[in-house]
């Protein structure tokens, strides 16, 4: 199947740009290691194991055919798009804004009915986390233009 | 018997802890969370552990756990009343609950087979409980005998095992092991002090925490992968029915009960072994072991005693490599593993010493969680399956913007959350990749022990790594590790020999 070339060449390059980044550290011998020893060991492993995973695809009978079907992205790339803004825009704007830019584009994703009712879904729930966190468990949130609740 | 009257004491003065009001309250919370979050398909117990360890930061760490123990127990218990009323299993671990308690349902036996399913989670995590009392104590005191060999041999036995049992193939799963370590890594090396792959940043000198990675591959995942795919599912409330089983089901279902909590208790006390697998494996043993395996699958009760006994029965036993080993078996367990860390007591062998309080208040409030569970399952059975109403994008958005505070909560940074939007796509793309998640976590927390284990071991031996097996408990880790590793290679090797059959013309 596609997704395990895909993993499995993806865990080949990691491991071996950790490898890469590993000698850069000293790493010892294996009776006496150092500090870049051990994800050397782990880079090394995650190559071998990739490799492994590779060479058991392309051997097997089918996967030559198979092209594996396409995943759904566009929806989960936009949440993830969302939280990446977020947390750039969290200590500017504060966390209510932020959670409702974030539910918004979550709830979007997940085709929910009226802009209207998805909107102050968002609103009343981000306000409510924030008061709950920040009041009832002490937690700090950045505040944004909601400092003056405290 | 000199063992029995210090057990009895710890358990007595563990009641005395769990039945304060606080803590009842808590236990009594997390039950009710934990059921909710067991019903709900799309959030399971380790997401939901992710997303409450924030709001426990101001708890004392007694009722924290106790709060995190219920809600894991919890969604247990919960995950079987969707399967049976509406065959969607609101748990992995209750997926093969559909096969015969749906059946049920059809047939118009849903109360039947609801009133089956909570007795049996109830009287095997009782009996799981008492086994876990019993057994927890002497484990701890075995493991006080542990150096830093026995301790990496045993971290390299875990990662094997949830390698084996997850999911997948093995290579797939050793691919996640192998990841997790080296994410691990991360950050300032616990022995040296040398940051490593930090690349400049401040804050990747304490490594990924484990919180903000497991809310990214549970949590943010989760939702991820169910985007669009979740329709509000039809809710047929027809006649519930009797609850208790007849005399003759009631026959049928003992054996099954006990066979599913001994198989349960033993697959819980394996790292990636838990609820899931154990549920799988009591339900093909009840098939084979019945005089009319052709009834499961058609409404045989047997069929939703023995894997809800065994799921039930492995939650409980997962506790005792954490509490006594120090070493977390599954990803629910992993993230009350942090837990325990956020709140600076150190799981492992001197737990029950260094914290009894928390070590036989936890025990005890499990006993108390389970006879709350009983109670309310089956009276809020409409409860339950009303929550199915709520539609899936309100609880999306509920659970993204929590993870959101909560990532942002840990340290006031929001780095870690878009560190939590990173694992949630690579935890997103994972799973549509049929990669299994729990290893990547499992190793990422163990792959730190184990480094530190393993350069302490080679310290003591002056650098001879034959340290390892000769010491004998290590030396059996590493063999049964080795054993677990070559199984699937030894097995396909079986397979290709031609049969003594298929080679004569």
């Amino acid at each position: 199947m596609r997704s395990i070339l895909v993993g499995g060449g993806a865990g080949l390059a990691i491991g071996a740009a950790a490898v890469a980044g590993s000698l850069v550290l000293p790493v010892g011998t294996p009776a006496q290691p150092h500090a870049g020893f051990f994800p050397l060991a782990a880079g090394a492993l995650l190559a071998v194991v990739s490799i492994v995973l590779l060479v058991q695809e392309t051997r097997r009978p089918d996967s030559a055919s198979a092209s594996g079907h396409a995943i759904a992205m566009l929806q989960p790339a936009m949440v993830v798009a969302a939280l990446a803004a977020g947390s750039m825009l969290l200590d500017h704007a504060g966390f209510v804004p932020v959670a409702v830019l974030v539910a918004m584009a979550v709830m979007r994703a997940a085709a929910i009915g009226s802009w209207l009712g998805m909107g102050a879904y968002c609103v009343a729930l981000s306000a409510a986390l924030y008061l709950l966190f920040r009041m009832v468990l002490g937690v700090d949130l950045p505040p944004g233009p909601f400092g003056f609740l405290g | 018997m000199d063992v029995l009257p210090p057990l009895l004491s710890g358990l007595a003065s563990g009641f005395g802890v769990a039945f304060t009001p606080t803590n009842l309250a808590y236990a009594f919370v997390g039950a009710l969370l934990g059921t909710a979050i067991g019903v709900l398909p799309g959030l399971g117990s380790p997401a939901t552990i992710a997303l409450l360890l924030p709001a426990t930061y101001a708890m004392d760490p007694v009722p924290a756990v106790i709060l995190l123990a219920a809600v894991f127990h919890g969604a247990m218990y919960g995950g079987s009343t969707t399967s049976i009323l509406l065959r969607i299993p609101g748990e992995s671990a209750s997926i093969v609950t559909c096969l015969d308690g749906h059946a049920m349902t059809r047939q118009g036996r849903a109360g039947t087979a609801l009133g089956i399913a909570a007795i049996s989670s109830f009287a095997a995590a009782s009996m799981s409980l008492l086994l876990l009392t019993l057994v927890a104590p002497v484990v701890a005191g075995f493991a006080l005998r542990f150096g830093p060999p026995e301790y990496a041999s045993l971290v390299v036995l875990g990662l094997v095992a949830a390698a084996s049992l997850s999911r997948g193939s093995m290579a797939k799963g050793l691919l996640m092991v192998a990841l997790g370590i080296l994410l691990g890594t991360v950050g300032i090396d616990p022995v040296f002090g040398e940051p490593r792959f930090t690349f400049g940043l401040v804050y990747l000198l304490d490594g990924f925490d484990f919180v903000v990675v497991g809310m990214g591959l549970f949590g943010i995942a989760e939702v991820l992968s169910n985007l669009g795919e979740r329709q509000a599912p039809r809710v047929d409330e027809g006649a519930i029915g009797r609850l208790l089983p007849s005399r003759d089901e009631w026959r049928r279902c003992r054996a099954a009960i006990v066979r599913g909590t001994g198989l349960g208790f033993l697959v819980g006390t394996l790292p990636g072994g838990g609820a899931v697998v154990s549920s799988f494996l009591a339900y093909a043993v009840e098939q084979r072991v019945s005089s009319h395996p052709e009834t499961f699958g058609r409404g045989a009760v047997e069929g939703v005693a023995a894997p809800e006994a065994a799921n039930n029965a492995a939650s409980v036993s997962s506790f005792i490599p954490l509490l006594t080993l120090g070493i977390p078996g599954n990803a629910a367990i992993a993230m009350i593993f942090v837990a325990l860390m956020v709140h600076g007591v150190q799981p492992g062998p001197f737990l029950v010493e260094e914290h009894p309080r928390l070590f036989w208040g936890v025990i005890a409030s499990m006993y108390v969680g389970n006879v709350l569970l009983l109670a309310l399952n089956l009276p809020l059975v409409w409860l339950w399956v009303r929550l199915l109403r709520i539609p899936y994008p309100y609880l999306a958005g509920l659970v993204v913007i929590t993870c959101l505070a909560g990532a942002y909560s840990i340290r006031n940074a929001a780095f870690d959350v878009g560190v939590m939007a990173a694992f949630g796509a690579l935890g997103f793309l994972l799973r549509k990749g049929g990669f299994p998640v729990v290893p990547l976590l499992l190793a990422l927390i163990l792959g730190r022990i184990l480094e530190r284990s393993f350069v302490q071991s080679l310290q003591m031996s002056a650098g001879d790594p034959a340290i390892f097996v000769e010491r004998p408990v290590s030396a059996v880790l590493l063999l049964i590790a080795a054993v677990l590793a070559t199984a699937p290679v030894v097995r396909r090797g079986r397979a290709r020999q031609p049969t003594v059959e298929s080679r004569e013309p």
